[in-house]
């Protein structure tokens, strides 16, 4: 190489010395914290007409699910599940599963279809559960919505 | 040489280069490919063949921005420079696949065109974790595609060197695109450090083979030849140069590349008219200084190609004084003649 050429490779390697580790670190830490499987719902924020609004937990960040009993039969229950506006993970699917999931769905659970507003999902009304949200996109449980036994 | 032109002179070494490159590459994405078959059954084939591409072209970009410093610090790497613009197309088509099936699987089936979904779908810019990281591996799949497209001698001279070498030095934006690519894309989903290691370990072997290299450099560019001789520099020690190869000195800020062949002695410009190559670094093979880039070859009493070629390199006048040789500083024009200093028994001009 020439003497300008040999410059201008100092030069830019001494910027990209400092740019590219910077934006490395920083997008790692950036990162949001891995879904917490074990214990996906921080708590019950309020039991309304309009049903009860979960908050799970997504790394720094937290999105709501909002559950509304809508028909109570005798073998078995329905369910809107809808998610908040700022909901992050796309392809998400709805599984029951009457054992709590850990970070992968139970090969025991039931998909009872995509989640979407408007959508009714019908669960046995014998025993407690869950239902898992799971995201096809990036393989994994989102987080879990306890369900008592019908009374 | 650039009396005409042809899609690839292709000659022995370039055949075995390319060879073992495309086996690199078959090799990898088959083993990627399966491993990822076994180890993830729920990933489908498009995913695999999205991950196995990107990280493919992603790995030989590493390999191509680590050859430049690494031949610097030591010759023996200089077989891998002799066809480095291969390993470029190769990336780029990689990376092409890895585009095209990423937009095929992400951004084909709504109502928008792929490509302006691909460009307007996620404006996130003022959220690093949420950052449009595909609009960076765009980016750089742009300028690899420049690069590629104009990789061929034609382009350069039509485009002119200085030109031509300001588009291939866009390689380094498209290095820190595909960095932001990956630490703002995969990183931010990946739960195993391995990826975030692998990732770190790249990024600080480029750079620092990149710094290490400079700053070598840097001491030959500002070390000071002896005016002891008049207007004539001392150079190096005649026994120090290798037969038919080179030492190469730094005077007055450019190189110049000292041959001993034959009993002779002859200085030239170390830069190679072609890509800026380190001729110094070269051999003299058929009786001409060959460069060790892309084998462009010059006579060293007049650093004139051969007929029919038509590169010319600056030539200086030597002398040798008691087992020294001296150099005069000031360049001759490109192809001019300088007889060759012969070396005597005892060291000195004959």
């Amino acid at each position: 190489m020439i003497q300008p050429l040999r410059r201008t490779h100092r030069a830019i390697f001494f910027v990209l010395g400092i740019a590219l580790p910077v934006l490395f670190i920083g997008g790692l830490l950036a990162r949001h914290a891995p879904l917490s499987a074990v214990q996906p719902v921080e708590d019950k924020l309020a039991q309304t007409n309009g049903g009860t609004e979960f908050v799970l937990n997504h790394g720094s960040s937290k999105f709501t699910v909002r559950l509304v009993e809508s028909r109570k039969g005798e073998a078995q229950r329905e369910f809107l599940v809808i998610p908040s506006s700022g909901f992050l993970a796309p392809d998400v699917f709805l599984y029951w599963s009457e054992t709590q999931p850990g970070a992968s769905i139970s090969p025991n659970a039931k998909l009872l279809g995509k989640l979407g507003p408007g959508e009714l999902y019908r669960i046995p009304s014998v025993s407690g559960g869950y239902f898992v949200l799971y995201s096809v996109a990036q393989n994994e449980v989102l987080g879990s919505i306890p369900v008592g036994a019908a009374t | 040489m650039s009396h005409q032109y042809v899609a690839v002179g292709w000659n022995r070494q370039k055949r075995v280069y390319d060879l073992v490159l495309l086996a690199g590459i078959v090799s990898y994405l088959g083993i990627f490919i399966v491993l990822g078959n076994l180890l993830f059954p729920f990933a489908t084939a498009e995913a695999l063949i999205i991950r196995a591409a990107g990280s493919a072209s992603f790995l030989l970009l590493h390999i191509i921005l680590c050859i430049g410093p690494l031949c610097r610090l030591d010759s023996r790497f200089l077989p891998l420079l002799y066809n480095r613009r291969h390993l470029g197309v190769a990336t780029f088509l990689l990376g092409a696949v890895h585009g095209v099936f990423g937009i095929i699987q992400f951004h084909s089936l709504g109502d928008k065109n792929p490509l302006v979904s691909l460009l307007t779908a996620n404006r996130n810019f003022s959220s690093l974790a949420e950052f449009p990281f595909q609009q960076l591996g765009f980016f750089a799949l742009v300028i690899l595609f420049l690069m590629a497209a104009t990789s061929h001698d034609f382009w350069l001279r039509n485009l002119t060197p200085p030109v031509w070498k300001f588009l291939h030095m866009m390689v380094y934006v498209a290095y820190a695109s595909l960095i932001g690519h990956v630490t703002l894309g995969l990183l931010q989903s990946e739960r195993s450090p391995l990826l975030a290691i692998a990732t770190g370990l790249g990024l600080i072997i480029v750079i620092g083979l990149h710094i290490g290299a400079a700053s070598r450099e840097n001491k030959l560019d500002s070390a000071k030849p002896d005016p002891t001789h008049a207007e004539f520099l001392d150079a190096c020690a005649v026994a120090s140069i290798p037969e038919k190869c080179a030492t190469v000195v730094s005077i007055r800020g450019e190189r110049v590349a000292i041959f001993k062949y034959d009993g002779k002695i002859s200085a030239i410009s170390n830069v190679c008219r072609h890509q800026n190559g380190p001729l110094g670094e070269g051999k003299i093979i058929d009786g001409c200084v060959t460069c060790p880039w892309h084998g462009y070859q010059y006579l060293p009493e007049t650093g004139a190609s051969p007929p029919p070629f038509t590169e010319k390199v600056a030539t200086f006048k030597t002398r040798i004084v008691d087992g020294r040789v001296l150099i005069d500083p000031n360049p001759l024009a490109p192809g001019t003649r300088v007889e060759p200093t012969a070396i005597s028994k005892e060291g000195r001009s004959v």
